[in-house]
């Protein structure tokens, strides 16, 4: 019921979310009288409020993408689609984000989303330490790559600096072009993000499918230092 | 399970969380210890349809860099001891991992609920904790929970007042939110993190004497008190801890501490991002106001004279 309410959804099912469970009576006709009640909107208030204020906190750049209307109907569509996962903020804000993602429809907003929510899964991993795997200076040839589960190579259609640089100082965002920006995300970037070159784009996209040094190597000419980096980086990983 | 009278006498304390670190390097001089809530210092996921704890390590490290020297106590959040499909065995787990690393004096959680399931058995999160009936079908499902939470580290276990806003809670034979807090801990052998700014929001928002209900609680079984300061909302007094703490609590701690025979700490409660608003100066101004009040009463000197006056 506080879900619902919070949410602001109204339906005959959310009416009488209680009915086929084992109630008394007068738990049922607690139940019943509850949603009329002062203190029931101000707990369905502080429960909105908690995941408005998460949302506010941690998709800063999709909101200030989408703009203040949209970004309010967005927070609220998401809201009312979707139960509250949890109370930490990370959840929240993925969920959040997928969902701008799917339904965007202004230019740059899906990639903004995307990109924010990469850099919060590559944030929390860069705080997890222990996954951090050794790196070497040699690449032994019989070793197999894969990403790391916190990096993501994304396309931005603006140059990434013009249009992050529109976001925070508050400018108008740049028109997307036909042209595609890689970017790279992972947990020991520094700032977790920088423009992925060709030869980084190429290589973390044939790791999606493990690959070995030896085959990668065969693919892109010179691709060592290229390897190197983005394992220092760790957007690839060795598979134990 | 170690006795409420052999605690040791800490003094004020205040509520660790990662963006308050700096604060509490000028705040040095007036903690005496720390609250940590482990869960502030985690990343949760989905794991198999369950949910998952982890620690930051950094942060985790942090927080033990931070607080050494003191000793600390624990104030979960995540614990869900009222859910009915039963309690989140994540946050043990951590909670198992923190004490390994620093044994924590005690640690307690809140009484309430915030995980659940629809009525087709989904589970659900809540999103706000939400408040138990003061019903025997309620005590029979919290006291076993929390007499083993007492007796998992042989450290005393504490459950926290909580602030609700549903009126008219379910209630067995007429037992408000004191006898409530009675049985359990008489049942249970809990302990009482008696939050005195969520009292008096209770009393407020549901027009009752404080003074009167304190009167009625086990204050013998008060191992900790928490001040805090909040907001209001449509006229109810919510439980936030963005501000300094109104007289009133001030009020009620002073007349709770020296009838709080094993009260072992004062902690003050903020948010970190409520700094800003109550700023370095507020918290130092809380914390200095709290050790007053407890080397008046509670200080192990003073304790035998005031009682001998009450």
């Amino acid at each position: 019921m506080v879900t619902a309410q919070a949410a602001v959804r109204r339906s005959a099912a959310d009416a009488a979310p209680f009915e086929g469970l084992r109630l008394t009576a007068a738990e049922r006709a607690w139940l019943t009288q509850l949603p009329d009640t002062p203190g029931f909107s101000v707990t369905c208030y502080i429960q909105r409020w908690w995941r408005e204020t998460k949302l506010s906190w941690t998709a800063r750049l999709t909101l200030t993408a989408l703009g203040p209307a949209q970004a309010d109907a967005a927070i609220a569509n998401y809201l009312e689609a979707t139960p509250c996962p949890s109370l930490f903020f990370t959840p929240e804000a993925l969920g959040f984000l997928d969902f701008v993602a799917r339904v965007a429809e202004r230019p740059h907003v899906a990639e903004i989303a995307l990109f924010e929510r990469a850099l919060l899964i590559a944030k929390e991993a860069a705080q997890q330490s222990a996954d951090r795997q050794p790196v070497g200076n040699e690449l032994p040839s019989s070793a197999w790559l894969t990403p790391h589960p916190a990096a993501e190579l994304l396309e931005f259609t603006a140059s990434p600096e013009e249009l992050l640089g529109a976001l925070v100082e508050g400018r108008a965002l740049p028109p997307a072009c036909a042209a595609r920006f890689p970017v790279l995300i992972a947990p020991s970037l520094p700032h977790l993000w920088r423009p992925a070159t060709a030869d980084e784009a190429r290589l973390f996209t044939f790791c999606q499918t493990t690959s070995s040094i030896e085959g990668l190597r065969a693919l892109v000419p010179n691709s060592a230092p290229t390897l190197q980096r983005l394992l220092h980086a760790s957007a690839l990983q060795y598979v134990v | 399970m170690t006795t409420f009278s052999s605690l040791p006498k800490l003094g004020v304390g205040l509520n660790y969380q990662p963006g308050l670190r700096t604060a509490i390097g000028a705040l040095g001089d007036l903690i005496d210890f720390f609250e940590i809530s482990p869960d502030l210092l985690c990343r949760e996921r989905m794991q198999a349809g369950e949910r998952v704890l982890d620690y930051h390590s950094a942060l985790l490290d942090e927080a033990l860099d931070s607080t050494d020297g003191r000793p600390i106590v624990v104030h979960g959040l995540g614990l869900s001891i009222g859910s009915a499909a039963g309690w989140n065995e994540s946050y043990l787990r951590i909670l198992d991992e923190l004490y390994a690393r620093r044994p924590f004096l005690w640690h307690s959680e809140h009484l309430a609920f915030l995980l659940t399931t629809t009525a087709d058995g989904r589970p659900l999160h809540t999103g706000v904790p939400l408040p138990l009936p003061f019903t025997e079908e309620a005590l029979a499902m919290l006291s076993p929970r929390a007499a083993e939470l007492g007796s998992r580290y042989t450290r005393p276990f504490l459950l926290e007042n909580f602030t609700y806003y549903l009126p008219d809670l379910p209630s067995d034979g007429g037992r408000d939110e004191v006898a409530f807090l009675n049985d359990l801990t008489e049942r249970s052998g809990c302990g009482l993190l008696l939050d005195l700014y969520n009292f008096y929001c209770n009393a407020v928002n549901f027009r009752f004497d404080p003074y009167k209900a304190l009167a009625r609680l086990r204050l013998d079984r008060v191992v900790e008190i928490h001040i805090a300061g909040g907001a209001t909302h449509e006229g109810f007094h919510l439980d936030v801890h963005s501000k300094v703490a109104p007289e009133p609590v001030w009020e009620l701690l002073e007349w709770v501490a020296p009838r709080a025979p094993h009260l072992a700490g004062i902690v003050y409660e903020v948010l970190e991002q409520a700094l800003t608003l109550v700023g370095v100066a507020g918290i130092r101004s809380q914390l200095a106001r709290a050790r007053t009040v407890w080397e008046k009463y509670c200080a192990a000197d003073n304790r035998r004279s005031v009682y001998a006056t009450i």
